[in-house]
């Protein structure tokens, strides 16, 4: 048997190689089965270890950025609470026809009719988002000021009084706690001509209060 | 044995050849260089093992760390999602307080740019858009008229491009030129209570944008 010209399997040779090439073989073998899936798990551990000791690292900075979160949760709420306190601030919706008629007898103004229609609560106003996104009814958005926390009560106030004590009452209704939205107004002069101008006037009120828990 | 007296008494005579002699050095050096191999093999296999248990046991003391900062991670991404949300919906309200139309500035307005001679019979305001009616007791009524309509006009609260003149009708009875027109209010109504908020002589509604301002709500806007 020749390999090459000048090399020949001598029986010599072969007592070498033999063993050389049985060690070889089982090294390869033991490679294959062994090392090589030994060397893939141990470097995905390494990496897992890797990743455990950054995060171990950053684990102060996470904590920090969870407390300034936090803190930021905690100043967006108490925004929310500010602006529910703006809407519809901390009285008693039921009190607001008592505060309406004192501040038409301060400012001269006479109640002809007071009409509640209707009382809008946070359901209600998204089922008429929900109404309006199918239908696209204008008449039926959604108002972003009526909250779980609050609702809306619509009514229909008629007065009797001159410009300038509608102007007076008008101012005082618009600095009450709750906001009070005049969604329309009409003006009509009952004796026009006259140096008194006396104004039949009729609003549409929707005034918000806080839903009671 | 016999094979070896053979072996022997053949090399004794001068008889020697390769397959007649004995090769326990050269397998020796052989089975040495392949038992290299295999223990170079089984010395870095077994390295391994022991490297793998070593990262192992370190992993293990981290791992407490690991499982807080994951909770930890966990729990920063539920407040942000909270904040977001939280933050639309008050971003809405502002939005939505900031749009109201105040009647009082409204009213203040038409005091301002309604001409001396000009009476409203009537005002409706309803929804965007506004309905002056009244008359003119005068000569000069259509150039007053047409003075008002200018003044509506120019007007930040109405929108210039909506206001028509609906009609002029001349009443002989009571010698007085009335009138109808229409406007449509100015839509971006929050920047111009934005401009109004910082006029501390506003009253009413705008207070309560000021109270707004002050506790910095108004800020991102």
């Amino acid at each position: 048997m020749k390999f090459q010209k000048n090399i020949q399997l001598t029986p010599k040779i072969a007592s070498i190689i033999f063993p050389v090439i049985i060690g070889l073989t089982i090294s390869f073998f033991l490679l294959i089965i062994g090392l090589l899936p030994v060397n893939d798990r141990v470097n995905k551990v390494a990496l897992e270890l890797k990743e455990y000791k950054k995060k171990s690292d950053t684990l102060s900075l996470i904590l920090n950025n969870f407390k300034n979160q936090k803190l930021k949760l905690k100043n967006i709420y108490e925004t929310k609470y500010n602006l529910i306190n703006i809407i519809a601030g901390e009285t008693d919706l039921k009190t607001l026809l008592a505060k309406i008629n004192t501040l038409a007898n301060d400012t001269n103004i006479k109640i002809e009719k007071i009409k509640p229609i209707r009382i809008v609560k946070f359901d209600q106003n998204k089922q008429n988002d929900f109404n309006s996104s199918s239908d696209n009814d204008t008449q039926n958005q959604t108002d972003p000021l009526i909250t779980p926390e609050t609702f809306k009560e619509i009514s229909t106030l008629e007065i009797i009084g001159d410009y300038e004590s509608l102007i007076s009452f008008l101012k005082r209704v618009e600095k009450m706690e709750n906001i009070i939205l005049i969604n329309a107004l009409s003006l009509k002069s009952s004796n026009s001509g006259s140096k008194d101008n006396v104004l039949q006037i009729r609003l549409d009120l929707g005034s918000y209060g806080r839903v009671n828990n | 044995m016999a094979y070896l007296n053979l072996l022997n008494s053949r090399n004794d005579k001068g008889e020697s050849s390769d397959i007649l002699l004995t090769y326990i050095k050269e397998r020796n050096k052989g089975i040495l260089i392949g038992s290299v191999f295999l223990g170079s093999t089984l010395f870095i296999l077994i390295s391994l093992i022991l490297k793998g248990f070593f990262i192992d046991y370190q992993k293990r003391k981290y791992i407490n760390d690991v499982f807080n900062y994951d909770r930890t991670v966990l729990k920063i991404g539920k407040i942000k999602k909270e904040y977001k949300k939280i933050d639309k919906e008050n971003d809405k309200i502002i939005n939505s307080i900031l749009g109201i139309k105040s009647n009082l500035n409204i009213l203040n307005e038409l005091k301002k740019i309604i001409p001396k001679e000009l009476f409203l019979n009537k005002l409706k305001v309803s929804g965007n858009s506004i309905t002056f009616e009244g008359y003119v007791n005068n000569n000069l009524g259509v150039k007053i008229i047409n003075a008002f309509i200018i003044e509506i006009i120019k007007s930040p609260l109405f929108l210039s491009d909506s206001v028509i003149l609906k009609e002029i009708d001349f009443d002989e009875s009571n010698v007085s030129y009335d009138f109808v027109i229409k406007a449509k209010f100015n839509q971006n109504m929050s920047k111009l209570n934005l401009d109004m908020v910082n006029d501390e002589n506003k009253e009413g509604f705008f207070q309560r944008l000021l109270i707004m301002k002050n506790n910095k709500m108004l800020e991102i806007k």
